[in-house]
């Protein structure tokens, strides 16, 4: 099965004509019931293409994983989900990306509300030098989730349970959420995101600074979220892609190579190339 | 996609590369003496010889012990290493291909040991040379296996299979000789059923050979080709129970 999107719409650099070459991805990249829809992305950091061509659903409820090696524009493209591209001046984007059906790229849109349906997780745990209650409170409370300080209060409790750090946190939410270990301020941000309620939560590298077990709460909070969340996530560590996600995707050299469930690409890769790279090849 | 030979020791990790052809390398001494034991316990039967059995039953040693000393390695790959892909394939083809050498091992074994029970009171000449006859195109079928292991060559294989069929059907015709044997001349009963378990034997290493052959399809090609009366849908109704 090859790709077959479909959506060939550019938007926002439409008077700029790409040359796409026959390349194909091979697997599975469209999905039944899609969250987002990438179609023919294009990415340009000045005059360098960093993304070619790509073209992807997130389906609902499913765990994605974005792997390839260090410059495939894995993250460069989670980037594109959430327009936090939009914050590097030379950075373009082309092609459509769509969330439940409505183009993410459209002028009218506004990124504030756009980022609190797709939230994001980083890399290295950024809590806001404040409380961990208010870390937590923060996003309901700029984009007007709540009506009362009780309503609040719910949302913080709810937010971190759910990301699993209610127990570690109920005794301490006026203390600074910089004060806590490297796998709760992790926690602390993913109850950040969710507490606005998201469709979908990027997840760049979550788990890079952190130790093994803190990396496998993190983990099993994933495959918890995912009951609720769509969950698209970076991750260098092909293990890490194998037991989190429903499907891996395969970037290399700004192309998407393969798109297939997880336990599909770990056994049995199309394309010689995702081969290569899970199996520690010379490439 | 098939895999080829050469992919095997392009990793990264030279030390992975070591591992992965030190395993290989075990298998294959270890096929090697299944091979020396089969065509040692077909020449004893064919010259009805009772001497061949301690070089089987040190053969046979050899080979128990390279089944503990692949499955040995094959865990610690497993475990330190997380093979993915065609290398996870390999792997797990290797740890099933061993069990069923280990078999044949035992089946060659026994061949042997009943070729030196018959030895002082042997069955019919022409019972006997239908035994010799289907033990050289199990030998042959074995070798073949083995062969196309050692390349990873996934046609020959599947040649494998086919011709096995060829040996089962031989074997239903052997049986049915036999019988005869039996009715024409009642005396015969004793060492005629001694022979039928060496085609029962023999037959069965016939089956290991495809077991090999259904494995080395899979490690190369990723195609699970055991079981072809079972559809995707028949697992998918059993999981969704």
């Amino acid at each position: 099965m090859e790709a077959t999107m479909e959506n060939t719409r550019t938007t926002g650099t439409a008077d700029v004509a790409w040359d796409h070459d026959d390349f194909q991805t091979v697997g599975t990249p469209g999905h039944d019931d899609p969250r987002m829809t990438a179609g023919n992305v294009d990415v340009f950091y000045g005059e360098k293409q960093a993304i070619m061509n790509v073209s992807i659903d997130i389906g609902a409820n499913e765990v994605v994983s974005f792997i390839g090696p260090s410059g495939c524009g894995k993250s460069t493209f989670l980037r594109c989900l959430n327009r936090m591209n939009d914050t590097i001046d030379i950075c373009r984007v082309g092609g459509s990306i769509m969330l439940d059906g409505q183009d993410i790229y459209d002028p009218s849109i506004d990124v504030v509300p756009l980022r609190a349906r797709v939230g994001m997780v980083f890399q290295k745990p950024n809590p806001f030098p404040k409380s961990i209650y208010d870390n937590v409170a923060y996003g309901p409370r700029i984009h007007g989730l709540v009506d009362s300080k009780a309503e609040l209060d719910e949302v913080v409790e709810q937010s971190l349970t759910r990301a699993g750090l209610w127990d570690e946190a109920k005794d301490r939410l006026d203390q600074p959420g910089t004060g806590l270990s490297g796998g709760q301020q992790q926690r602390l941000c993913i109850a950040r995101a969710i507490a606005v309620s998201p469709e979908v939560i990027l997840m760049d590298e979550p788990c890079s600074a952190l130790d093994p077990i803190a990396t496998a709460r993190i983990e099993e909070l994933i495959h918890d979220l995912s009951s609720q969340f769509t969950i698209v996530i970076v991750t260098h560590s092909m293990q890490q892609a194998a037991r989190v996600s429903d499907r891996t995707a395969y970037f290399h050299l700004g192309r998407l190579v393969e798109v297939g469930p997880t336990k599909q690409i770990f056994t049995s890769p199309q394309h010689s190339l995702t081969q290569d790279y899970i199996t520690g090849r010379f490439g | 996609m098939d895999l080829k030979s050469s992919d095997l020791n392009q990793h990264i990790s030279s030390q992975f590369n070591e591992e992965l052809e030190t395993l290989r390398t075990h298998v294959l001494k270890m096929a090697g003496l299944v091979e020396r034991n089969l065509r040692t316990a077909i020449s004893a039967l064919e010259s009805m010889d009772s001497s061949a059995i301690s070089s089987l039953e040190q053969g046979e040693q050899q080979i128990n012990a390279f089944e503990l000393v692949v499955d040995r390695e094959v865990m610690n790959i497993i475990a330190l290493r997380q093979p993915a892909a065609a290398d996870l394939r390999v792997v797990m083809a290797i740890s099933k291909i061993v069990r069923d050498l280990e078999r044949m091992g035992d089946e060659a074994h026994k061949v042997g040991r009943l070729a030196g029970e018959m030895a002082s009171d042997p069955p019919p000449a022409a019972a006997l040379n239908l035994s010799v006859s289907l033990g050289r195109q199990v030998a042959d079928l074995v070798k073949r296996a083995v062969d196309s292991f050692v390349r990873l060559d996934a046609d020959e294989a599947n040649e494998v299979r086919t011709d096995d069929k060829a040996i089962d059907s031989d074997y239903e015709a052997s049986v049915r000789a036999m019988v005869t044997f039996m009715i024409e001349d009642p005396r015969s009963i004793g060492r005629v059923v001694k022979l039928l378990w060496v085609f029962r034997s023999l037959e069965r290493i016939g089956d290991h050979a495809t077991n090999i052959s259904e494995q080395l399809i899979y490690a190369v090609r990723g195609k699970d080709i055991r079981h072809d009366d079972v559809s995707e849908t028949d697992m998918q109704n059993l999981v969704d129970e």
